[in-house]
């Protein structure tokens, strides 16, 4: 089999950045209804992309290649708010993490040496993944489905004795409304102003109260609590964790089947799927260890993130208290183990996410900059191709400092490349019906990814996941401008 | 042909393994919670046969399309 060493390597390390690893990791602690779905569709979805023909000779059109450019810069985006949460739960500030990223990102884009080796950070960022992961499990003697059975037949997600939540008491980090489901005192070890929902039958009321260190509260089962950023609090020993789900069974065994739970995880993988059908194809032939390489390195990154939220699980349901909640998995050796195993198996997980985020970047500016050069587009973009995407890393990098979720700017990354996707099918109408194809199908997902909170409840849920409309809104928009323009060329003649 | 073929059937077998994941998850009589050897048959699926399964096909598919 002829055909780069690399390029399969290269086309999934778009796909293996911190975000895609956390999110599965969080989903996967928290027992969110559609964890293990979720899991399989981010690998399938790259295995997908994988299988296409090559685009080594294909220019992309110029609106395709504006399209797929955006949502590189948004998946970029999406990878460095995934670095600055992981920084949050390690403690450190937000902006010190974007700043670590940004950096990374700007070394990966003015030195050619690294970008060359997109391939090798990805491989040694899945080594130290699975080194992280593989390690923890060796040192407590735990299998990751020992830690499932076990976690799943506890039948209380509560506070452990020797938790320091219960004992010291800790910092929440940033602003954080927890809701209690049953009696539970909880005492202020910092002066701060807490904000207490009540509820009764259907009536809420909200207090505030003004505490001094010691000071504690009594909440009741239903009761809201909401904590200013970096409120110093000690909970009760023994109690269930707030906001946590009530039990193991209940994290096992999720609410995954309901109809609204189904249609959210159909919207989700097909926003990924086509997302990786446009930003994952090689550009080269698949060399024989690509064709290996490739589709066993996803599948070591997703079950390594699939593991590490597991053994975040077993660790304790206290994890998703606070800043910690961002990147369960990062503090879970802390509590597993002591110091300095704990320390390296958690410096070894931030490495690997930092070598999977540089080989990300790396792919990203790989194929914007390949894009940029092939396509027919105005010529100083394309002999200046670096710097346009150096504009793009600064974009990204600043839209990372405003709050967002990582996992929903990578959805509308995902969302905005698969316009530029099913409009494919209807080139066969003329590049310039297919280019008024992915302009409106893209204009139609930005009108709904932002316009979403502003719209009327039918079309808010549809807007959900607006790739489930721009996407046919496209090809039908492509057919529709090919059939006219045929028939005005016709009429011309 | 061959190649084109073998591609076309990987990703619908890939779709089908996800398809199969949705109706473990949604399954009325609860398939995907019975436990083998202490898991769910869901995570057994979703988290280890599921992902395996899908990165063979796509290296047999990858090697047939040369």
């Amino acid at each position: 089999m002829s055909g780069s060493p690399s390029a399969a390597l290269r086309a999934v390390a778009a796909w293996t950045g911190p975000v895609v690893f956390v999110t599965v990791a969080a989903r996967v602690f928290a027992g969110a209804p559609n964890a293990p779905l979720l899991l399989l569709a981010a690998l399938v979805a790259p295995l997908a992309a994988l299988l296409q023909a090559p685009a080594e000779d294909e220019p992309p059109a110029p609106m395709r290649a504006a399209v797929l450019c955006a949502s590189a810069t948004v998946l970029l985006c999406a990878n460095v708010l995934a670095l600055a949460d992981a920084a949050s739960a390690l403690g450190i500030d937000r902006w010190r993490g974007i700043a670590v990223a940004g950096a990374c990102a700007f070394l990966v884009a003015l030195w050619r040496g690294i970008v060359s080796r997109a391939a090798a950070a990805v491989v040694v960022g899945v080594v130290l993944v699975l080194s992280a992961v593989g390690a923890l499990g060796m040192l407590i003697g735990v299998s990751p489905w020992t830690a499932w059975r076990e976690t799943s037949l506890r039948p209380a997600l509560g506070f452990a004795d020797d938790s320091v939540w219960v004992n010291a008491g800790r910092r929440v980090g940033q602003a954080t409304t927890l809701t209690f489901a049953e009696s539970h005192r909880v005492t202020a070890e910092s002066a701060a102003t807490w904000r207490v929902t009540e509820r009764e039958g259907n009536e809420t009321t909200t207090r505030e109260w003004k505490l001094s260190p010691g000071d504690a509260l009594t909440l009741r089962p239903g009761d809201r609590l909401v904590l200013e950023a970096n409120a110093r609090v000690r909970f009760e020993t023994g109690k269930r964790v707030p906001g946590a789900l009530p039990s193991g069974a209940a994290w096992a065994h999720p609410e995954g089947g309901t109809s609204g739970a189904v249609v959210n995880f159909v919207g989700t993988a097909l926003t990924l799927v086509g997302g990786a059908l446009v930003l994952l194809r090689p550009r080269a032939r698949v060399s024989a260890l690509g064709a290996v390489g490739a589709p066993a390195g996803l599948v070591a990154v997703m079950l390594a993130a699939g593991a590490a939220g597991i053994y975040a699980a077993y660790a304790g349901a206290e994890l998703g208290l606070g800043v910690a909640a961002r990147a369960p998995f990062l503090r879970a050796p802390a509590l597993l183990l002591a110091p300095p195993a704990s320390v390296a198996l958690t410096a070894t997980a931030a490495l690997a996410l930092l070598f999977l985020f540089m080989g990300t970047a790396a792919a990203l500016r790989d194929r914007v900059v390949a894009t940029l050069a092939a396509t027919e587009g105005p010529r100083l973009l394309r002999r200046h191709a670096d710097l346009v995407w150096l504009a793009m890393l600064g974009a990204a990098v600043c839209a990372s400092l405003g709050p967002a979720d990582a996992w929903q700017v990578f959805l509308a990354g995902c969302g905005l490349a698969a316009c530029a996707w099913t409009a494919g099918p209807a080139e066969n109408h003329g590049e310039g019906a297919a280019a008024v194809g992915v302009a409106a199908g893209a204009a139609l997902f930005a009108l709904l990814a932002i316009g979403r909170p502003a719209l009327p409840w039918g079309f808010a849920a549809l807007a959900a996941y607006p790739a489930l409309v721009a996407v046919p809104f496209a090809h039908a928009v492509a057919i529709t401008a090919g059939t006219v323009l045929a028939g005005a060329a016709r009429s011309y003649r | 042909m061959l190649t084109a073929l073998s591609q076309r059937a990987a990703i619908v077998t890939l779709l089908t393994l996800l398809t199969l994941a949705i109706v473990l998850a949604a399954d009325p009589l609860h398939l995907g919670g019975v436990r083998v050897a202490g898991v769910s048959l869901l995570w057994w699926y979703a988290g280890a046969a599921g992902p395996l399964a899908a990165v063979v096909v796509t290296i047999v598919a990858l090697a047939l399309r040369s």
